[in-house]
């Protein structure tokens, strides 16, 4: 049995279709607001799934992460870099916190702290020998591999020092590289677990960002 | 013969190992949620959870068989809504535990506590795409809590443990536990003991005392303060220092959405709804306030609607949720507290001193006066009248389930409600189609009480195969249905917002809703004049079993005030037409 017709009301205005849209621009997240957050995980099965779904179901987007054990069975350590978007920064760690499987979880970007990252670098010599060697050497790296064909040099640092040491493989044809995300401790903090002391400090030449 | 005792079948050198007359994973499970308190289950038998299905006659449970898996998860919110315990739904794999999903945002997003078990394929097939596999924990993962899926049958028991007290602990919420076939059927000789997470067993935080002295400082000195309430309070079961509270510090109380019903609505103080389609005494109470207090409340947009129209001339704002992450997500309150909304406002009663705020009040009852609820009469029924029928003939201990449109906004505006706990409703996710179900399982949990569905057309339709469920199940559930012929908030929003281009919100082709319900045995009624409204409410309650009355209301019928999009509080636009 049809119900009374709904029609369109008598004398509606048909403006253009978007006259009722406003110019409204997209608002910019306001300035460069990386978080740099580190963690303690129950190491169990789906655990980063679960981080990284969090992070991109609240708007946040991932630029690096790091994860590996700590000294504690069946506790790993995670070091992100995380934007947050339009939200407000304290989102991350407040977010992230509300993971059943999330021990402890820092916001250190304004904390006194070090960062440390890895790259493999992989460089083709043929025909090119003259050039590469000297800027292998110059990279300051331990040689993991050497043949007539290519050298594979593992180098670390301080994220920003790395990259520039990196760029500087960019005029070579044959260079290629991959980098971890950055491993980040702020040794002034206290330790928020017992027996879950940040890594090792790697050297001397580390130093804060 | 008698089966001999596991303990004199089990190996001398192994004592570990199961027997035939251990219990398996199925049975353990049935036994952790009778343990657990479950009296009810809704579910869905499919083949992955078919060894659950085979040992549940042997437990004390009673189970609802659904007509389709999201209806158990509406079931079971509503269940765990009316009745303040774990709701527990059950599906199989695959299709059955994906049709889960939005029933299981919808409680999540409401903060519902309800544990969700799933069967999977056996854990040798997981992730071969077998046959009704799905990766329910991927799936569900923005809509739970947490989720487990447990590969060794001893841990069952843990589990379920931890999942209720996941579920209810802090801020409640959705738990899910995925159980691969033949964990189901492992025979089990000794479950492990409970399983440790840091952070599953944390109890929430006391509010900051601190932060209580400063709420209570900046209460005290105001001149103007208001009092938003949310579903947290209802949680907290803290109704009653909420009123203390108000009366304390004479100031007007708003409710959100959830949170209709923890404030008496007759109250002198009471406000009404605030937000999007808020009452205008409550919005301009907000917009002109020199404190806000908001409680057990997310301040959500459509609570605040445009943020910098939100509370403009508050001086203080005090934000107090159980949950950190609520608090500085939308509004900056100067004074954050995390903690039980409960223990907060009785914290703050105990540092306040009585003071009365007569020309604040005078004030607020003048915009009471000015905006009072306003509603055409153009000769065609309108559907604050027919609710006004049905609230006439509701019992206090009655429960009232709204859907989600333009239903659910005129059921909560014209709630008459005077105790907590008997509207409700699907306020973060809106989810079409919740009421009906919901209602089921808020009869199922109170049997004697009686329970009323309002709802829409096009809302009932998208769940009304439950109408088979109430007649199997004898959950006499009286359904309302305020049919515009239309979807009707859809249509007014095309009208005010999107250049009144009606697209795509003709329903004219509903079914009969009375030939519908006596399909299924039932009482069915149709009314079009607001002289038949309150006879067919009545033959519906005369009825034994669930009903429907089918309401042919105006077509044209909006919700007012509202908030035009993108607009502050304090621009709401009321009925242009009333009289």
């Amino acid at each position: 049995m049809p119900g009374p017709v709904v029609t369109l009301a008598e004398g509606a205005a048909h403006e253009a279709p978007h006259a009722h849209l406003a110019p409204r621009p997209i608002p910019e997240p306001t300035g460069r607001r990386v978080r740099v957050v580190s963690m303690r995980l129950e190491d169990r099965s789906g655990v980063m799934q679960r981080v990284t779904n969090c992070i991109q179901r609240r708007g946040f987007r991932l630029e690096t992460c790091a994860v590996g054990p700590t000294p504690e069975p069946g506790i790993a350590g995670l070091t992100l870099r995380v934007d947050p978007g339009y939200q407000p920064p304290d989102q991350v760690v407040k977010q992230l916190a509300k993971l059943i499987d999330v021990v402890s979880v820092e916001d250190i970007t304004d904390t006194p702290r070090v960062e440390w990252t890895t790259a493999l670098v992989t460089i083709d010599r043929r025909g090119a020998e003259a050039i590469v060697d000297p800027a292998v050497a110059r990279l300051d790296g331990q040689i993991l591999h050497r043949d007539a064909d290519r050298v594979v040099v593992a180098v670390a640092g301080p994220p920003a020092e790395l990259a520039t040491r990196l760029e500087a493989l960019r005029p070579l044809p044959g260079a290629d590289w991959v980098c971890s995300g950055p491993l980040a401790c702020a040794p002034g903090q206290p330790v928020t677990m017992a027996g879950t002391a940040a890594s090792a400090p790697p050297t001397t030449q580390q130093r804060g960002q | 013969m008698a089966a001999l005792p596991a303990a004199a079948l089990r190996e001398a050198d192994d004592p570990t190992r199961a027997v035939a007359t251990d219990p398996c994973g199925a049975e353990l499970l049935l036994q952790a949620l009778v343990d657990h308190g479950v009296t009810t289950i809704f579910g869905f038998p499919g083949g992955a959870n078919l060894p659950i299905y085979q040992f549940l006659p042997n437990f004390p449970l009673r189970h609802v068989l659904v007509r389709h898996e999201q209806g158990a998860a509406h079931m079971a919110d509503g269940y765990a809504r009316a009745s303040g315990r774990v709701g527990v739904c059950l599906a199989t794999s695959g299709p059955g535990a994906l049709n889960l999903i939005t029933g299981l945002a919808t409680a999540h997003y409401d903060s519902v506590p309800v544990v969700a078990i799933t069967g999977q394929v056996a854990t040798h097939q997981i992730g071969t795409d077998a046959f009704q596999e799905s990766d329910v924990i991927g799936s569900s993962l923005s809509v739970t809590k947490h989720s487990y899926q447990i590969h060794d049958a001893r841990e069952l028991p843990a589990v379920v443990a931890e999942a209720f007290h996941v579920a209810t602990t802090g801020r409640p919420g959705v738990v899910l536990i995925d159980i691969p076939k033949d964990v189901q059927q492992a025979l089990v000789a000794n479950p492990l003991g409970a399983i440790t997470r840091a952070r599953a067993h944390q109890a929430p935080p006391p509010p900051e005392p601190g932060l209580l002295d400063q709420a209570a400082a900046h209460l005290a000195a105001a001149e103007r303060p208001v009092i938003l309430a949310g579903r947290g309070v209802a949680i907290a079961q803290a109704e009653d220092a909420l009123r203390q509270l108000a009366e304390a510090l004479d100031a007007p109380v708003g409710t959100t959405l959830l949170g209709t019903g923890v404030f008496p609505s007759t109250h002198p103080l009471a406000l009404g709804l605030v937000g999007f389609m808020g009452t205008g005494a409550c919005n301009r109470a907000v917009t002109d306030c020199d404190c806000l207090l908001m409680v057990g409340m997310r301040a959500d947009d459509r609570v605040t609607c445009r943020i910098d129209g939100f509370a403009p001339r508050a001086q203080h704002m005090v934000h107090v949720n159980i949950d950190p992450a609520e608090l500085g997500k939308t509004v900056q309150a100067d004074c954050q507290i995390v903690g039980d909304a409960g223990l907060a406002l009785d914290a703050l009663l105990a540092r306040l001193a009585p003071r009365p705020r007569p020309a604040w009040r005078a004030q607020v009852q003048g915009w009471r006066e000015r905006h009072p609820p306003r509603y055409p009469r153009n000769g065609r029924l309108q559907p604050q009248e027919a609710l006004a029928e049905l609230y006439l003939r509701r019992r206090p201990e009655d429960i009232t389930v709204a859907d989600v449109g333009l239903n659910q906004m005129w059921a909560a505006t014209s709630w008459t409600g005077d105790a907590p706990g008997q509207f409700l409703n699907s306020g973060g996710q809106g989810t079409m189609g919740f009421a009906f179900p919901a209602a089921l399982g808020a009869q199922a949990a109170h049997p004697r009480r009686r329970v009323f569905c309002v709802t829409g057309e096009g809302g009932f339709v998208m769940t009304a195969q439950e109408l088979a469920t109430a007649v199997d199940a004898g959950l006499p559930v009286k359904v309302l249905i305020l049919n515009n012929h239309s979807l009707g908030m859809v249509r007014q929003f095309q009208d005010d917002f999107y250049g009144g281009v009606r697209s795509q919100v003709d329903l004219a082709a509903t079914p009969d809703f009375t030939l519908f319900a006596k399909a299924y045995g039932c009482f069915g009624a149709q009314v079009e004049r607001l002289d038949q409204v309150g006879p067919a409410l009545d033959a519906a309650l005369a009825h034994p079993g669930p009903a429907i009355v089918d309401v042919w209301i105006d077509p044209e019928a909006n919700i007012y005030p509202i908030v035009p999009l993108g607009k502050g509080l304090a621009d709401f636009v009321e009925c242009p037409d009333p009289s």
